[in-house]
């Protein structure tokens, strides 16, 4: 269970680190269900804010709930947060429920 | 002189078959264009155009054919810090050959060689607020041959060269912390490089010799409405338009040789309005893009010399 909250912990510190938005002290934005729906370009991140995004997820996932890289493939379907928590979730079968 | 280039064929292809391993490297095998030796290869897919300049056709090929290998470098968190804040290194290798050939053409082209690449893209550690900012670099190195044109009195005859360039390159990408009162998304660019381009052994002594040199490059994007296409609705078809203006210079500090060291600068300014299919189940339709640029000024790194360029390209996906 920790490793899940860690795992959400470095989901929303990437996409918050690929937003020129400040999320993390955004009233109704400060967690990672909160903007599960939101798109991607919605939160002004670009195509490279999210290949960075990417970067930060793929390096350091596997320090949590034995996570995996998330592959090419998969990260161009993702479209909203919520895609995005799925596709980390599928690799290391963590349960993906928000 | 204005220039309207229909692309008749667009092809891309990539095959990538990527190999995650737990220490984040993975090796894969593609092929995609190469614009110039100095451009990064996998940004696009291999294309073959047809081109109609004032009555004159011409066909286009790029294509590169690359193996690459990348693997992750983290470092370390400072003490109290969440690991993941601790900032990475993605590493990349690219070797392989590449084909640039325009046929048909006053102007020819028949670049051709194989190019090794190294770089690196760095995203910073720490806090997640304020700007997004990231930072490539890399080293370059291309072996081949190329069609080049004569000066003084054989300026209009094309001379197939031996080629050999070394090139570093340092680029951040850098996207203001935003208020969120608007819709309004804009980034910059920021580049530089250093060359070495060598020419030899060709007949006419003119085309042989060594330029070396530094380029600076600033790019602005703004997107008015915003990056999400569902917002603004044509039809079932959402849009979100990118305007894109950018100029650089390039000086070259020395040269031997026939060749001669000059100063190029280039400003280019872009229009892109591509459409997104927001209801994938119920639209089946085509779905076009279009996209005007106008350019103006020479980039000898990129074959380009001093001249202005308008190019509309129109693409439909089905």
């Amino acid at each position: 269970m920790a490793d899940k909250t860690r795992l959400m912990q470095l989901v929303y510190y990437a996409i918050d680190k690929a937003s020129p938005d400040n999320l993390a002290i955004t009233p109704g934005k400060n967690s990672l269900q909160a903007i599960s729906d939101c798109t991607l370009t919605s939160l002004k991140i670009t195509s490279q804010g999210v290949a960075d995004m990417w970067q930060i997820i793929n390096v350091f996932a596997g320090g949590y709930a034995g996570g995996k890289a998330v592959p090419q493939a998969d990260q161009t379907k993702c479209k909203t947060v919520g895609d995005v928590w799925k596709a980390v979730c599928k690799a290391p079968n963590v349960d993906p429920s928000l | 002189m204005y220039r309207l280039a229909l692309l008749l064929i667009g092809t891309c292809f990539a095959v990538q078959s990527a190999l995650a391993s737990d220490a984040g490297a993975d090796f894969s095998l593609r092929a995609a264009d190469e614009p110039a030796p100095s451009a990064r290869p996998w940004d696009k897919g291999a294309s073959f155009s047809y081109q109609n300049t004032d009555g004159q056709a011409s066909w286009l090929t790029d294509a590169v054919l690359k193996a690459a290998y990348s693997w992750d470098q983290k470092f370390t968190a400072k003490p109290g810090q969440p690991e993941f804040q601790a900032g990475s290194i993605r590493w990349n290798v690219n070797a392989g050959p590449y084909l640039h050939k325009l046929t048909a053409s006053q102007k020819p082209q028949n670049d051709r060689g194989v190019s090794l690449s190294l770089g690196g893209h760095l995203v910073p550690g720490g806090s997640a607020t304020g700007a997004v900012t990231d930072l490539d670099f890399g080293i370059t190195v291309t072996n081949g041959r190329k069609l080049t044109q004569g000066s003084g009195t054989l300026s209009s005859s094309y001379f197939d060269v031996g080629s050999e360039r070394q090139m570093l390159s340092v680029a951040t990408y850098y996207q203001p912390e935003d208020s969120g009162h608007s819709d309004l998304v804009y980034f910059f660019q920021l580049g530089a490089k250093g060359y070495s381009d060598n020419a030899y052994g060709s007949q006419n002594p003119q085309v042989n010799g060594r330029v070396n040199g530094a380029m600076g490059q600033v790019q602005f994007s703004l997107a008015p409405l915003g990056l999400d296409p569902k917002k603004h609705q044509l039809g079932a078809l959402g849009f979100a338009p990118m305007i894109s203006l950018n100029a650089q210079t390039q000086h070259d500090t020395s040269a031997t040789g026939g060749r001669n060291a000059g100063n190029h600068r280039l400003y280019s300014a872009t229009f892109s309005f591509p459409f997104v299919n927001n209801n994938d189940q119920e639209y089946s339709g085509p779905v076009p893009s279009v996209d005007i640029k106008r350019s103006t000024g020479a980039d000898l790194l990129e074959g380009r010399e001093n001249k202005g360029v308008t190019s509309i390209t129109l693409s439909v996906k089905y």
